[in-house]
């Protein structure tokens, strides 16, 4: 649901609040604009990828409260009060990487890496609903997400090694 | 001087001495069972931690203070010519900051560049666009090959549609044609295909003065330099070209496009830094395409399967530009005493081909490899058999065996024997490519006076590993981690080295790598033993120090380093020419097992196989990568990419990722890589480049498997369901 709310309605820029990576910002954008747009040239967040601008590609995947989003179909009022979190957010403070970015690391789950932040959100998403995913059910997690330099039989054992490492702490 | 000596090349029960003629003053090759600390090992990729936490920085995430936006007006019809261009509106927009008409008037594609805009946001910049005003003059235009070859089409050039690319001939094919025991004829169809690499084309421009500095998304910095300043007629030692990551480029961003000169033009006249990053629409229009073929074969045999004769008759599209040709992937791969080519290039009102990941290769192996097909099973022989008997290479021959082994090959039943409604096959093809390297890249290993070490040189990492093979390189001579070394690349201020294709890359600059770091080890080894007064043969290099064996005396690199008057030590090498190798290329085959659904039409690759040589493989990890990487691209040529040309307005149907298809997630096969390292001589590493192999036999292999499991051939890429089950249709028709 869009919260139509009067203020953000435009026409032209008008404020708007944003909870990204656990920190509010506040931003001056048209309403038309993209979660995307915002991320990207706002806040200089570029690890978030514009590349099809169309929902194919899932390079611009983030999260909202948790959930797997295309960015670049994402209206950035939509997100007002939500949760969003970008590849930027994912490793901790100290920059000590997330498992499965550890994973795609170690698994050589990239190649020219433009659609690793993506991969991995997408994957982060999965694993948050999903922490022991079977192997068919990490492939459909990752339907979304185009690789063209193929990398995708490395990024599939990458999400299953962050998997069972991911559990293995949680039993420890 | 060069060194005449003898090397050991070759395979496990293959090695021969090869007398070769190394460079003077490069290091001695390692041999093949060297005992190598870090070269040769998993070492994951150096650029790893900031590609999945976004900090890596690619040219579209680039900004500068005061940058400006901008965008591109583009011709929609595929031939007309400019009446009247009107651009005050635009340029009298408050945003706008400059306006830039093209010099050329007549545009032969849908969109060519007539007009650009610099503003200060891109919706101001696109807005702008709306405001110019043009007339054109429409044109009679041709986009369909086959029209374009008949006499009378609309002309795309004044010299005609049609150029003959490739003329060549062996022996009397019509002698060996009659002689033959067995003779096939088969035509087969590849479609125009996009590179689609992820990160688009940019350039990001900025003047300072005379100074003008590019970020580019570009495999060849140096290239782009020289090509900017002949089109600029501005000197290219006041070009600098920068490139630190690229996502992707598969032989698109091998030449400057034209965003680059545009940016600069629009960052000159406006007096600030310009950005123009192509939409992903543009992209697919303008940047580059894998041409079409139209391949005829004709191929003749004896009784035993031993090739007599090949016919190629061939044409194909690369839009307004040259250079259709397939006939070339017959090279190194079967041995035909007698050959006739005959290859044509057809032009067309559509944009322009550049090299894609094995240019005209992957085409050339579809048709060659069904044509095999097909003379085996009119021989009544075992498709690989026939090919283990036409090869000239061992080192396939051996590939061949191994693949075979793996993917279970004496399952496979005769063409189309296989009941009910979903039918399983298997198909094999093989590969050459020459990666082996060219000389003239320059690496600079330094030592800084913290003890750092840095290897410099101005080559392109798109994604194949490059900045990890040089620190694992430079770390192996010094007797260091690749994680010690930091590798600096893709500016066109750093020393030379070529563009990264053709699976050049590795073999290119390793060698240099190696060489200069051997300098540096060979000149701290003096260094330390005039200051401690130790034999050199007694000195050791590891462990950031020369240390006396058998003692606990050592200096380190740090004090030497400071030591000299600028605090740093730094070595150079350019890679010298090759010497001979086991094999002239690398060689490779793939195999293939498919389901088709008779039902649905649709295809599934079940499995792969794929057996590689590439020389030395210098990281597996990343090697199974480009082989993985090539194999799917492969399977997305085979099965699903076509751009679409609707050829009644010229206007490209399908220049998005919504409907240019590629291979995704679920459509992954299990793919199986066996390594084959070779001593294959060539160059002080002994590596040879996998990105081109990897690719070349996949879409014929699949082919040939999906023909297996029809009995039906479908003589067209890709092989949609539409296809199939139109051949089983008129395949049926025929039976009746």
């Amino acid at each position: 649901m869009l919260p139509l709310m009067a203020n953000i309605l435009g026409p032209g820029k008008v404020p708007l609040t944003l909870e990204i990576n656990a920190r509010r910002v506040e931003v001056s954008a048209e309403p038309r604009a993209t979660l995307l747009e915002i991320l990207r040239d706002h806040l200089d967040l570029t690890g978030t990828k514009n590349v099809c601008e169309m929902g194919e590609c899932g390079a611009c995947t983030v999260h909202l409260d948790g959930v797997a989003r295309y960015a670049c179909l994402t209206l950035a009022v939509e997100a007002v009060g939500r949760r969003v979190t970008t590849i930027e957010g994912l490793s901790s403070a100290n920059g000590t990487l997330h498992p499965l970015q550890q994973a795609f690391v170690e698994k050589d789950g990239l190649q020219c890496g433009f659609c690793t932040p993506g991969q991995v959100m997408a994957a982060a998403a999965l694993l948050a609903e999903n922490p022991s995913p079977s192997h068919d059910e990490i492939r459909a997690a990752m339907a979304g997400n185009i690789c063209r330099c193929g990398a995708y039989p490395k990024i599939f054992e990458a999400v299953a090694e962050a998997a069972a490492r991911m559990k293995s702490a949680r039993q420890d | 001087m060069a060194k005449k000596t003898k090397l050991k090349l070759g395979f496990p029960g293959h090695f021969k001495q090869v007398a070769v003629s190394l460079p003077a003053g490069d290091p001695v090759p390692w041999e093949f069972d060297a005992d190598l600390k870090v070269v040769g090992k998993r070492v994951p990729r150096v650029d790893g931690p900031d590609k999945v936490s976004g900090k890596a920085r690619y040219t579209f995430d680039l900004r500068l203070p005061g940058m400006l936006h901008a965008a591109v007006l583009r011709c929609p019809h595929p031939h007309a010519r400019l009446r009247r261009i009107d651009t005050s509106k635009a340029k009298a927009h408050p945003e706008v900051r400059a306006v830039l008409v093209m010099e050329e008037k007549e545009y032969r594609f849908a969109g060519a560049e007539v007009a650009a805009v610099a503003a200060t946001t891109l919706a101001a910049a696109r807005q702008a666009l709306g405001l110019i005003e043009v007339q054109y003059e429409k044109l009679p235009f041709v986009t369909d090959p086959d029209l374009a070859r008949r006499p009378g089409a609309p002309k795309v050039r004044t010299e005609g549609n049609v150029e003959v690319s490739l003329e060549t001939r062996r022996g009397s094919v019509e002698t060996a044609f009659r002689e033959a025991d067995a003779v096939v004829e088969l035509t087969i169809r590849t479609p125009v295909a996009l590179h689609t690499c992820l990160e688009g084309h940019g350039s990001l421009a900025r003047w300072e003065g005379d100074l003008l500095t590019v970020w580019d998304s570009t495999q060849a910095v140096f290239d782009v330099r020289d090509s900017l300043a002949r089109a600029l007629k501005h000197p290219p030692e006041n070009v600098r070209i920068i490139k630190d990551h690229a996502g992707g480029g598969f032989g698109s961003k091998l030449q400057m496009w034209s965003q680059t000169p545009i940016a600069a033009r629009l960052a000159k006249l406006a007096g600030a830094p310009v950005r123009l990053l192509l939409s992903r629409h543009e992209d697919f229009l303008c940047t580059g395409n894998r041409h079409s073929s139209v391949q005829t074969l004709k191929l003749g045999a004896s009784r035993d399967g031993t090739f007599k004769a090949i016919s190629w008759r061939a044409y194909g599209t690369g839009g307004i530009e040259g250079g259709a040709e397939t006939s070339r992937a017959v090279d190194g791969l079967y041995r035909f005493p007698n050959l006739e080519v005959h290859e044509e290039n057809v032009y067309t009102h559509a944009g322009p081909a550049c090299p894609m990941r094995a240019p005209g290769h992957v085409q050339g192996v579809v048709a060659l490899e069904a044509a095999i097909d097909t003379l085996s099973e009119k021989l009544g022989l075992d498709p690989l058999e026939v090919r283990l008997k036409n090869d000239p290479s061992e080192i396939r021959k051996a590939e061949l065996s191994v693949g075979a082994e793996r993917i279970g090959w004496s399952r496979r039943g005769p063409s189309g024997s296989n009941p009910g409604a979903r039918k399983r096959g298997l198909g094999v093809a093989g590969t050459t490519w020459d990666g082996s390297g060219l000389p003239g890249p320059e690496v600079e290993v330094s030592i800084g006076a913290g003890g750092e070490v840095t290897a410099t040189c101005g080559t392109q990492d798109i994604g194949t590993g490059t900045r990890t093979i040089l620190a694992q390189v430079v770390a192996e001579e010094l007797g260091i981690s690749a994680a010690e070394v930091t590798v600096r690349l893709g500016d066109s201020y750093f020393p030379y080295s070529i563009l990264s294709g053709g699976s050049l890359t590795a073999a290119s600059v390793t060698p240099a790598a190696r060489a200069a770091a051997a300098k540096a080890r060979a000149s701290l080894l003096r260094f330390a033993s005039k200051e401690l007064g130790d034999k050199l043969e007694d000195l050791e290099c590891s462990d950031h120090q020369i240390r006396v064996r058998g003692s606990n005396r050592s200096l380190s690199w740090e004090h030497m380093a400071q030591d000299t008057p600028s605090g740093r030590l730094s070595f150079k090498a350019e890679r010298q020419g090759n010497f001979a190798g086991f094999e002239p290329a690398a060689a490779g085959c793939q195999f293939a097992e498919v389901e088709v659904d008779t039902d649905t039409g649709e295809v599934r690759v079940v499995k792969v196989v794929a057996v590689h040589d590439s020389g030395r493989i210098l990281n597996p990890l990343l090697w199974e990568s480009q082989v993985n990487g090539g194999v799917i691209q492969g399977i997305s040529f085979a099965l699903l990419e076509q751009r679409v040309i609707d050829h009644r307005y010229g206007t490209v149907l399908n220049a998005d990722m919504e409907t240019y298809k590629v291979l995704g997630a679920l459509e992954v096969p299990e793919i199986e890589i066996i390594p084959f390292p070779v001593a294959a001589g060539f160059n002080n590493t002994q590596v040879i480049g996998i990105g081109e192999p990897a690719i070349i036999p996949t879409a014929a292999a699949v082919a040939n498997a999906v023909a297996n499991a029809l009995g039906v051939r479908i003589g067209e890429l890709p092989i949609t369901p539409d296809r199939v089950l139109g051949a089983l249709e008129s395949h049926a028709k025929g039976r009746r």
